[in-house]
Parts: C-alpha cells; structure tokens; sequence
C-alpha cells in the first residue's frame, strides 16, 4: 500500500491528465476501494460497476482533493463508498436470477496493521469505544455493511424508531467526543 | 423530509455518511447537496470524522477486467490530440524525483470468495494499541499537492494507443498484445511519401541557391569569364530591371575605382 504522500503525488498528476499517474494510483487503491465497496454491496458484478463509476469520478475530479481535509484514500474511499451506497439503495437488476454470486454477509471490521492504526482512526475508535457495546456494533454495522435503519433493526432485533433515536444519539455522542 | 423540516440537517448529514439512510432520505439528502452549501460543508466534516474507518476493511484484490472496463473509457478522457502530436518525452524529471513505483498491491490471501471468512462475524473494536510511528495522515499532505508531479511516462502506451485508435474503445487485448501493424504501416507509407516529396523540395531549392550563389561570386570575381548572357546587365534586363542605359559603363567601373582610391 502506497503512502499517502504518494496517493497525494499521484492524485496531483491525475488532475494534469497523466494517464499512467492513473493506473499506478488505480493499482495502489484498488483493493482497498474494492474492499470497501464489495462489503456494502457484496456482489462482486455490482462491485464492478460501482468500481468503473467511482474511478472515473476520481479521474475527472482528481483536482477537488484537498489534502487540509482529509487522506487521499479517505477521499476517494468516500466517492466509491457514495455510490455503492446509492447502488444498494436500488432495486438491484440481478437479484434472484442468479446471476451474481452473493457474497455471505461480512459485517465487521477486520484488523489494522497497527503501523497503518493513524492518529484520527484512534481517536475515532476511542470515541467509538466509549458507547454501549450494542451501539458500538450498531456504528462499525452500520458504517461497513451501509445497512439501511430497517435492515439494522432487524440485524439488530430492535424496533426502528429505537434503533433511530439510538444511532442519532451515538452519533452526536461521537461527534462531541471528537470535537472535530 | 421532517429532517429539512426541523432543520435538522446535521443528523441528516451524519448519517448520510454512515449510509443509514433510506432511500428515499438519500434522494432529499442529494437534492441538498446540490443546493444547500452548509449542508455540504456537514457532509464534508461527517466524512472526515468517519474517514478513517475505511483503514479496518481488508483490501480486496479486484479481478483485472475491472481495470480493462475503466481503461475502456479512458480514452474519452485523456487529451488525445496532444499525445498524438507530442513524441514520448524523455523522462523530463531532474528537480523531482518520480514518485516511487507503488508495489502491485499484494495479492491478498482473502480472495473475493472468502472475504467472509477473514471478517470476525460480529464486530468488535480492535484493540487501540499506541503505535511507534504512527504515519502521519493529512497533515503531510500538503506539500506533495504543489508539486508538479513529474510525468514518468510509461513506456508508451498512451502515446501511441491513442494514435491507432483515435475514437474508438480498446479492447484489453489489443493494449496486451502489441498494437498490430496494419494500421502502423499505412501511418509509416503515409509519411514516408510525404518525407520523400519534402526531400525532393528541399534539394531543388538548394540546387537554385548554389546556381545563383555561383553566379554572384562570378559576377564578383571573375566578371570577364561570365558569358554574356548571364553579365549582370543582361540579367537584369532579361527580368525585366531597367538599368537606365548605363549597364556597359557601369560594369567595369566599380573594381577598377575601388583600386584608384
């Protein structure tokens, strides 16, 4: 995995048209951005499509990246996380005629290298880490299956408008705890 | 809609980020996004607080075609014209180095088919373990952004791709194996004609300049061995110059008065 010092020099060649500045920066990101988007929508054909959008989005708007706001890879994991979203928003096309394999439900998160565990990810996990345990769940599900409020409450076995009040709450909790 | 009612953006914002929403909500939290800069500048500050979550996802290595896919619609998209015209530049690199090579991600062990298996079934915080170095997010950032990041061209490829296929979409096969030579070779004779048509042009026209340069010097130097018919008066009448009558006398005056003074 490329630094993101580098992903940064590569994104800045990007926004001058250099294609080969592309492909390295679409080797170095990819798995991460698959990754990201085969756990929300784990279907490796819609994967796919949401892969092709996001890269291009990337390529056309290489030139929005501020480095002030956020890592590189966090910016273009949230392009891809965006659209993969809204694709598992849709009535999905495949569903049923068995086209695309399904992926079994993968709803945690795996480990970080601890060399890869940044400043803002622990004081984020911190945070996190202060709430309930099953708010705590609720979050990191949330976050990387985007489950819908439904979907939780069922994953979860809770009514919805609990579930609601509770994610809200987590989420303001989180956001004070950061002050950021 | 009871969100934007209340004003209540900020959950509206927080958990657009998270993906909770409906779909429903995501169209009303879109159509702000478009119209409402406050309601981007939440969504910018919920995507940097949850940003580096992405950083527990196990990369996944996606199959090669999804790059053929991408690469499919590239052409639109990069410059075609300039990269036509322009001959691979030699790597023009001597203030910045190129950056380094990024490895080939590593072949992940968790392939598409057992991602499950790598993932605890239910999510647990990882243990926050204060780290040696840890590497350092956006704050190193800003600087690389500046720099003009040299273009390191591979070899190639996207020079003469776009050359061979103007408009159309390659196909991953033809950029794996070398672009065939029928369409090169029609390129090559087309130019080579016009090379050859440029030479023989160019060598007339040296042809006239030695004539004339001949001609001047013996005007110049050995005006009696000059046939009449090429004198300067004889010239000059024959173009078409009036030389007022006075070309006979005029001839031999000049190297002789140059001498008699």
């Amino acid at each position: 995995m490329s630094t993101p010092v580098e992903i940064t020099w590569l994104l800045a060649a990007v926004t001058k048209g250099d294609g080969g500045a592309f492909e390295r920066l679409y080797a170095a990101t990819c798995a991460k951005l698959y990754g990201v988007v085969l756990r929300i929508l784990r279907r490796p054909d819609l994967a796919a499509d949401v892969m092709e959008e996001a890269y291009l989005q990337i390529w056309r708007r290489a030139g929005e990246f501020d480095p002030g706001q956020s890592t590189p890879l966090a910016w273009m994991v949230a392009i891809a996380r965006r659209l993969a979203i809204d694709r598992s928003r849709q009535p999905q096309p495949g569903d049923g005629d068995g086209e695309g394999e399904l992926i079994d439900d993968n709803e945690g998160p795996g480990s970080v290298p601890r060399h890869q565990l940044t400043d803002d990810l622990k004081r984020l996990l911190t945070c996190i880490g202060r709430l309930e345990p099953d708010r705590q769940r609720m979050i990191l599900l949330a976050y990387y299956g985007a489950f819908s409020r439904e979907q939780l409450s069922v994953k979860l076995d809770m009514p919805v408008n609990l579930l609601k009040a509770s994610l809200r709450r987590s989420l303001v909790e989180i956001e004070q705890c950061l002050k950021l | 809609m009871s969100e934007i009612v209340t004003g209540n953006t900020d959950a509206l914002a927080a958990e657009y980020v998270l993906g909770t929403l409906d779909p429903e909500e995501r169209t009303q939290a879109q159509s702000l996004l478009e119209a409402d800069q406050d309601f981007v500048a939440k969504v910018r500050l919920w995507e940097r607080r949850l940003g580096e979550l992405h950083l527990m996802v196990e990369p996944v290595e996606p199959e090669p075609k999804i790059w053929d896919r991408i690469k499919a619609k590239m052409p639109e998209l990069i410059p075609a014209p300039e990269l036509s015209v322009a001959p691979p530049e030699p790597p023009p690199a001597d203030v910045v180095p190129p950056p380094a090579e990024p490895a080939p991600p590593a072949p992940q062990a968790a392939s598409a088919a057992s991602v499950g298996e790598t993932l605890p079934p239910t999510p647990t915080l990882p243990p926050i373990i204060p780290s040696p170095p840890p590497t350092p997010p956006a704050t190193t950032a800003p600087a690389p952004a500046e720099v003009t990041p040299p273009p390191p061209p591979p070899p190639a490829k996207p020079a003469v791709a776009p050359v061979l296929t103007p408009s159309g979409r390659r196909s991953p096969d033809e950029l794996k194996t070398e672009p065939k030579a029928e369409p090169r070779k029609d390129q090559s004779a087309v130019m080579r004609g016009r090379l050859a048509r440029w030479r023989v042009f160019a060598g007339l026209m040296t042809l006239v300049v030695l004539a004339v340069g001949a001609l001047l010097s013996a005007w110049r130097f050995a005006p009696e061995r000059v046939p009449p018919v090429l004198r300067p008066a004889e010239v000059l009448r024959v173009i078409g110059v009036s030389v007022a009558g006075s070309a006979p006398p005029r001839r031999p005056a000049p190297p002789e008065s140059q001498f008699d003074e």
